[in-house]
């Protein structure tokens, strides 16, 4: 397995950078930030 | 054809998500990596040795590459002790191609709200080959 040295932080947050960066929309990202929070919870039930 | 832009998270001082994507010309994104990154050395060494403990990826292009719209978002558990890799899927989450950045923001928020967990399974895991 190779090691990996991440780069520097970027002064945008993750959202602001992928808005800018690409096409996605505030609402793609609303939707899978939903999508994972209804994962998490019915996983976290499940155990 | 894209260009690869790359975004890091710093989750604490020994663990981090790292974001890749490569975008064409009009902002599409063609393939994704998001993995999740842990330093095996204290925070306060010199050297750092940081190991791969989960990835989320897409690229249907790509030799033996995974296309999340065709088999659905899942995540691989790269422990590199294990013998038999798992994975963890998805079916919650429906990626498309012209959506993948929702996709991309899934993988983020998943692994921001349970890599205490994973962190915690790699160390148990690594501890058991030691």
């Amino acid at each position: 397995m190779t090691s990996e040295k991440p780069a520097e932080q970027d002064k945008r947050s993750f959202e602001e950078w992928l808005v800018e960066e690409t096409n996605t929309t505030p609402e793609e990202i609303e939707q899978g930030k939903k999508d994972a929070e209804e994962t998490i919870r019915k996983k976290r039930a499940e155990e | 054809m894209s260009r690869e832009k790359s975004y890091p998270i710093v989750l604490d001082p020994q663990t981090r998500i790292h974001v890749r994507i490569g975008v064409t010309e009009e902002g599409d994104i063609e393939w994704f990596v998001v993995q999740l990154l842990h330093n095996l050395e204290p925070y306060y060494a010199d050297n750092e040795d940081w190991r791969e403990i989960a990835r989320f990826d897409h690229n249907p292009d790509a030799l033996d590459g995974h296309d999340v719209v065709e088999e659905g978002l899942h995540m691989d558990l790269t422990f590199e002790n294990r013998e038999n890799k798992r994975d963890e899927r998805f079916p919650g989450h429906h990626p498309t191609y012209s959506r993948l950045g929702g996709s991309v923001e899934f993988c983020v928020s998943y692994l921001s709200a349970e890599y205490e967990k994973l962190v915690r399974e790699y160390e148990n895991d690594l501890g058991e080959t030691r």
